[in-house]
């Protein structure tokens, strides 16, 4: 059952409309993370770790933070203001709406997800290691 | 010679019929997908339908990148929902835990005794039936809030819980959900 795929895409929803409904980067990031803490519950702490490698997480974090600091840096150099918006606004109410703003809830989102994940990740790694300790 | 020129046309024959399962899994599920889409947006704008067909094929190739690393398949067992009928008493019982827990911590400043248990955990094999017993048992377990599977050992066959009320030490039912 991929019930983890529905909770991806709704993940994907909360960040795409934050502009238009509640959410937006950060909650829909979270929301994205728990989708392979889904395959975690199925599965194993094993298939977690073999799913979210650490380098491939580490790099989605790092597009999401570049991605923000490169959408700044256009509407620094376009209109003269960090994060100014340079993309033209579509009708009140449609997902192209808000310019520049679903953009950085994307970037935004990549970086909580991958973070977050990175977080469960190693907080099991951890609670695996504190039992290993006690243990000898 | 003709021997070989069969098992050839024979393995390429197999290859495309597995490339097309390919391609009828990831178009199966970015229709699904772009179908959930669209109940979520409650729009067939065109902008909203490119979004949603971005969108879904993103959770596709996720999907498609688990299934090239070998996914699980699950075959559920409608009679293991009845096992779930304590769980809604559990998660009552181990919030007001977790509450008085917190109470304690916060005015007298007292630590919980968390623990961790081993408990016997028959494994069962590879096949999907046990994929999804183990599956079900794992996430029903971590419902209730003060008990999670931490990892699944299949050589021992246990399985290592975190509390942060531990049972007491005789009790004898198992904390996992349909372990007797």
């Amino acid at each position: 059952m991929n019930v983890w795929l529905i909770a991806a895409l709704f993940g994907l929803y909360v960040v795409t409309h934050g502009q238009l409904t509640p959410g937006g980067g950060f909650q829909g990031g979270v929301v994205l993370a728990t989708a392979p803490l889904l395959i975690y519950l199925a599965g194993e702490y094993g298939t977690l770790r073999a799913l979210s490698p650490t380098a491939g997480v580490d790099l989605l974090g790092a597009l999401g933070a570049g991605g923000f600091v490169a959408i700044g840096v256009v509407g620094l150099i376009a209109g003269g203001i960090y994060l100014q918006n340079v993309v033209p606004l579509g009708p009140v109410g449609t997902v192209y709406s808000a310019g520049t703003i679903p953009l950085i809830n994307l970037a935004v989102g990549l970086e909580v997800g991958s973070g977050f994940l990175l977080m469960l990740s190693e907080f099991l790694a951890q609670t695996l290691r504190i039992r290993a300790r006690r243990k000898q | 010679m003709y021997n070989k020129a069969v098992l050839m046309s024979d393995r390429s024959q197999t290859t495309r019929q597995r490339a097309w399962r390919w391609v009828a899994y990831a178009l199966t599920w970015w229709i699904v997908l772009l179908g959930l889409w669209l109940l979520f947006v409650d729009s067939l704008a065109r902008p909203e339908v490119l979004v949603g067909l971005a969108a879904a094929a993103i959770a596709t190739l996720a999907a498609l990148g688990i299934r090239a690393r070998g996914g699980v398949r699950y075959h559920f067992r409608w009679r293991w929902l009845l096992l779930l009928r304590g769980v809604p008493a559990d998660v009552l019982r181990d919030s007001w835990l977790l509450a008085a827990l917190l109470w304690r911590r916060l005015v007298r400043g007292e630590r919980p005794a968390a623990a961790f248990r081993t408990v016997p955990f028959p494994i069962g094999g590879d096949d999907p039936t046990s994929a999804a017993r183990r599956a079900f048992v794992v996430t029903a377990t971590s419902v209730a809030p003060n008990t999670y599977v931490v990892r699944v050992d299949r050589a021992q066959g246990t399985a290592l819980i975190h509390q942060l009320a531990p049972d007491p030490p005789d009790q004898t039912r198992s904390p996992l959900v349909g372990m007797p």
